[in-house]
């Protein structure tokens, strides 16, 4: 039988207690008894995901989404009573910056939670993100998504990521920037708003 | 009215906005992608926003359960939309003449020739 990972029966039980809203003694007895049949019943792969190894980069990156989340809500209104049917949109590869699954499928997560753009697919082989965004009218806006979703895969893996993995993310994250060939700034944007 | 009435009056009725302005967007945007950005997004935050103004008038113990609602809705709203989105673009029901730049079908006419 697969090794039970505590802390998931911990957080089952958890929910189970919240759902139920009253803590006491058999209400955990049943949770700790279907979190275990949940467990055996429903194994998942075995990993090592230390989301509270660092509770203030947890913390920090928690309000930055929240922010982010308040920020795009308002700007994709803005974007929809300004520009309504003639909104213009961009799909924008970025490259990965972590290895591992998990890391992967959360960064992504957090992105598209952000209103006006998500993964819209991922390349697991060659790590390279497709990033659906909304309200993006010229190509330098383009290559702002592209930093942007650097910058946010960097708070993430700095937050729960690997190590070693974290230590070298910021200077992986600029190289990338580095090497994304730009729009010319001249100015004037390529393609210009649409009339 | 008390400070308590005022935030959660503040909390709903923006949050109320937001669902609004998702709803709007629903109607007003061009294609599939875009509609989805308006239908999951602003909702996830104008929900948030009614869970925390139900809250403040709740028991703590209630309000627990309102926690729940928030990080499952946070939890499942991207994936979702990358589901969705997905098959909306296999499925070619893109707009492409909304896309400034379409750097995955660069890549896949690249492949393919």
């Amino acid at each position: 039988m697969r090794r039970l990972s505590p802390s998931l029966l911990v957080w089952l039980v958890l929910v189970w207690v919240s759902l139920w809203g009253t803590l006491d003694v058999t209400t955990v007895v049943f949770g700790v008894l279907v979190a275990l049949g949940v467990l055996v019943f429903f194994p998942l792969p075995v990993h090592r995901w230390n989301i509270f190894g660092h509770p203030l980069r947890l913390a920090s990156l928690t309000l930055y989404v929240v922010w982010d989340l308040v920020l795009s809500a308002v700007r994709l209104a803005w974007d929809e009573f300004r520009h309504g049917s003639s909104v213009k949109a961009a799909i924008v590869a970025v490259p990965v910056l972590s290895d591992v699954d998990h890391v992967i499928a959360s960064a992504s997560n957090v992105l598209s939670l952000g209103p006006g753009r998500f993964v819209l697919q991922i390349d697991r082989a060659n790590r390279i993100w497709y990033v659906y965004a909304l309200g993006v009218r010229s190509r330098l806006a383009c290559d702002k998504i592209h930093d942007d979703a650097l910058d946010l895969q960097v708070r993430v893996i700095h937050a729960f990521g690997a190590p070693d993995e974290a230590r070298t993310v910021r200077e992986r994250a600029e190289e990338a920037k580095r090497r994304r060939a730009r729009a010319v700034d001249d100015g004037t944007p390529r393609e210009t708003e649409a009339p | 009215m008390t400070v308590r009435d005022w935030i959660c009056a503040v909390l709903l009725l923006s949050g109320a906005l937001f669902c609004v302005i998702g709803a709007y967007g629903v109607v007003r945007l061009p294609d599939v992608p875009s509609r989805l950005q308006a239908a999951t997004k602003p909702q996830t935050l104008g929900l948030l926003l009614i869970l925390a103004g139900t809250a403040v008038r709740l028991e703590p113990q209630y309000a627990v359960g309102l926690v729940l609602a928030g990080l499952f809705q946070v939890i499942t709203a991207p994936v979702l939309s990358q589901l969705f989105g997905r098959t909306a673009y296999s499925t070619g029901a893109v707009d492409k003449s909304t896309l400034v730049t379409d750097e995955l079908d660069e890549r896949l006419r690249a492949e393919r020739g």
